[in-house]
């Protein structure tokens, strides 16, 4: 492990330094054995001193294992700090560490600042020993907590100053609290007249490919439906029965910027988008998400492709809980007809955020092409979800 | 031979293809003296198909290979019934499940239809081709791979009733850096699969199945496991907890455990070994604990919670 290590000296060593000169001449003066003797103690502990603090901490280093804590807000757990010493043993050394204000240290005394929590724990450990120091802590509000900085303060055994060990990297070690679901009134299933390959109760399409039984032939039935090897078997015309199929899924994008800055409502938008992030895994629908977050992958923005399930479900949750203030985000336009270009659509769309003029012909647009679109806004503290229509399209009544 | 001896060449006869896979190979050793179905799961390129194919060869018998992909149809698996024209006649064609060993390669890749076909091959040890029942040889063994990171693309999560007819859930790792050295100075060469040789034949399979029925599980280590079984069933992070078919693997792999180490009688440490390859994977997690927790960890923290009988081997 690198540190960055700084020596704090005391100017009682000076004295000590002075007094022992001193103290070597009045023992010359007083031709005084004993006065030599307190010379060269306060010479020996002042070496001593010098030493310990420019070689202790050499050998010091701590377990940089990566290891991600998930967590509710008010969930529990702790920073794990592993410390191995092959140096000077350490006593009554201080831990300080610094992370984020995520998630709070138990204990209600500390009080977080510019959005850091500093705590300090006391500790000794001996030459070739490892120790291990728990820091539990709470889930607060939604995020991902890191620990930013660590600090070994070590005294001198001698009393004169102190040894500052500071860590030049981040810990391996996250705590991400997902957000809170926020409850959002219109918020239902919706059935797709677009044929694809999920089975769904009722459709207009049939999976073709794939019969799941047979039923008695009735007159309607075409004629390309029998099942001649059933038929052969049962000496009756026979019927093959498919599976209904359709388009499910949805495409959610959420849009954080407000003009050159964050959304100030982005905490009740992400809540919102968590509430159908539940509501999707719970009827096993599929969606994707984008978010017009800059980012240095394939895409330039956030981008979940289209998933169900647990796993969707918390990777889902864990690019909300990464969503900070701090972030910079790309124009939501931009965003937007990168995904028409060029990434997959599902029936329906669902838009947070702000809408400008020129995002809503991008999304009338998508409309035009059968997807039907939807519009999340916070209204009185919770989500509404209500239908986006054009209105100034142009209708032909008969 | 000694079966520790046996087990040791065995050992030694897929470390000539494969390295440090110890314990998976011991576990795969276990499922095979009940006959178990093995999944073995882990990120693509860490040896799972080549894993398994050694295995098969080193215990012998007919082995055959399905490849799943998503229009593999049941009938693919099973077997097909045709008609003959020149007899007139339906004639029965069993698909490639009829064999000793059967590597069901990428599992998920298969549609639920096509996994579901492997569900009655797998309890029952027999297909139903089109009405007509065939046994299946023995020994009989599935085993199949799947890859965790694609779950989301073009794949297909096992169904939980079909989770629960594997025996053992294998999760191969990465390789340690020793361990990584090793298999590049392997692979300068061309060490084939073929290299491997026959370990054990079909009687020595049989003998050892008999040899496993004299292991004994003392009544505090049959409390022990139902405590740790219970466990599962009242976890709040747990939706779907073992089922009694889950406890009988967990006994019957403690035993094989307890049968490796060359022991007649089952110690806690047996079943706390074995526990999270033989549980993890048959617990249903409650959304609240899938989102915070992982089986193996949930699990984990059971075996730490449940007191461990003392001297209950010694008791036995």
């Amino acid at each position: 492990m690198i540190w960055n290590k700084y020596l704090v000296e005391e100017r009682k060593i000076q004295g000590i330094n002075g007094a022992a000169i001193l103290l070597i001449f009045a023992s010359l003066y007083m031709q005084s054995k004993l006065v030599l003797y307190l010379a060269v103690f306060f010479l020996a502990v002042s070496i001593a001193n010098q030493l310990y603090l420019k070689r202790v901490g050499e050998g010091v280093s701590i377990d940089n294992i990566p290891d991600k804590k998930r967590l509710f807000v008010n969930g529990k757990s702790e920073w794990t700090i592993t410390i191995q010493n092959g140096g000077f043993p350490i006593l009554k050394g201080e831990l300080k560490v610094f992370f984020d204000h995520f998630v709070a240290p138990e204990s209600s005394q500390i009080e977080s600042n510019l959005f850091m929590y500093e705590i300090s724990v006391p500790f000794s450990i001996y030459t070739q020993k490892t120790k291990q120091i728990w820091i539990p802590y709470t889930a607060k509000m939604r995020g991902i907590a890191k620990i930013r900085k660590l600090e070994i303060h070590i005294p001198s055994l001698f009393g004169f100053g102190e040894t500052v060990l500071e860590s030049k990297h981040f810990l391996k070690q996250l705590a991400i609290v997902y957000p809170e679901p926020l409850p959002v009134k219109g918020l239902t299933e919706q059935m797709s007249i677009l044929q694809g390959t999920n089975a769904v109760p009722q459709s207009l399409y049939e999976d073709r490919l794939g019969p799941v039984g047979t039923r008695d032939y009735v007159p309607t039935d075409s004629f390309n439906k029998v099942h001649w090897k059933a038929s052969a078997k049962s000496q009756t015309l026979q019927t093959k029965i498919y599976e209904t199929i359709s388009e499910i899924g949805w495409n959610i994008a959420l849009n954080v910027s407000n003009g050159h800055s964050i959304t100030g409502s982005l905490e009740k938008l992400i809540s919102g988008l968590t509430e159908f992030a539940y509501f999707a895994h719970k009827r096993n629908i599929p969606y994707s998400l984008c978010i017009n977050v800059r980012t240095a992958g394939n895409t330039s923005f956030l981008y979940l492709a289209k998933g169900a399930g647990k796993e969707h479900l918390q990777k889902v949750l864990e690019t909300l809980s990464s969503i900070s203030l701090q972030n910079t985000s790309i124009p939501y336009d931009q965003m937007l007809s990168f995904f028409k270009n060029h990434l997959p659509e599902q029936p329906f769309f669902i838009h947070a955020g702000i809408r400008k003029d020129t995002t809503n012909k991008l999304l009338f647009d998508m409309g035009k092409r059968g997807i039907r679109l939807f519009e999340l806004f916070i209204e009185d503290e919770q989500g509404v979800l209500r239908g986006l229509e054009n209105r100034n399209e142009r209708r032909i009544s008969l | 031979m000694a079966l520790t001896e046996k087990i040791v060449q065995l050992k030694n006869e897929i470390s000539k293809v494969i390295v440090g896979k110890d314990m998976e190979v011991e576990l795969m050793a276990i499922s095979l003296l009940f006959n178990g179905h093995i999944l073995l799961e882990s990120v693509p390129g860490t040896g799972k198909t080549l894993l398994a194919k050694s295995f098969a060869t080193a215990i012998g018998g007919e082995f055959s290979r399905i490849q799943f992909t998503p229009d593999v149809l049941p009938s693919d698996v099973t077997g097909i019934q045709f008609f003959n024209p020149k007899v007139q006649e339906f004639e029965l064609r069993p698909g490639p499940i009829k064999a000793n060993i059967v590597l069901a390669d990428e599992i998920n890749r298969a549609t639920p239809r096509t996994q579901s076909s492997l569900l009655e091959v797998m309890e029952e040890r027999q297909v139903t081709i089109d009405g007509e029942t065939l046994p299946l040889p023995e020994p009989f063994m599935v085993i199949a791979t799947q890859n965790p990171v694609e779950s989301q693309q073009g794949t297909f999560a096992l169904p939980v009733a079909q989770m629960d007819r594997f025996f053992i859930k294998i999760r191969i790792g990465y390789p340690v850096y020793e361990d990584e050295k090793r298999i590049m100075h392997i692979h300068r060469g061309d060490k084939e699969i073929n290299a491997i040789e026959q370990v054990f034949s079909n009687e020595e399979i049989g003998e050892l199945k008999d040899s496993i029925k004299k292991i004994h599980l003392s009544s505090e280590m049959e409390d022990y496991v139902l405590k740790i079984i219970r466990k599962t069933r009242e976890n709040n992070s747990i939706e779907l907890g073992v089922s009694p078919r889950g406890t009988l693997a967990l006994m019957r792999a403690s035993q094989g455990k307890a049968l490796l180490n060359g022991r007649t009688f089952v110690t806690p440490k047996d079943v706390k070994q074995v526990a999270p390859f033989v549980l993890s994977h048959r617990i249903y997690l409650s959304i609240e604990g899938a989102l915070t927790k992982t089986p193996v960890t949930i699990i984990a923290e059971i075996l730490d919670s449940t007191p461990v009988p003392v001297e209950a081997g010694a008791n036995g």
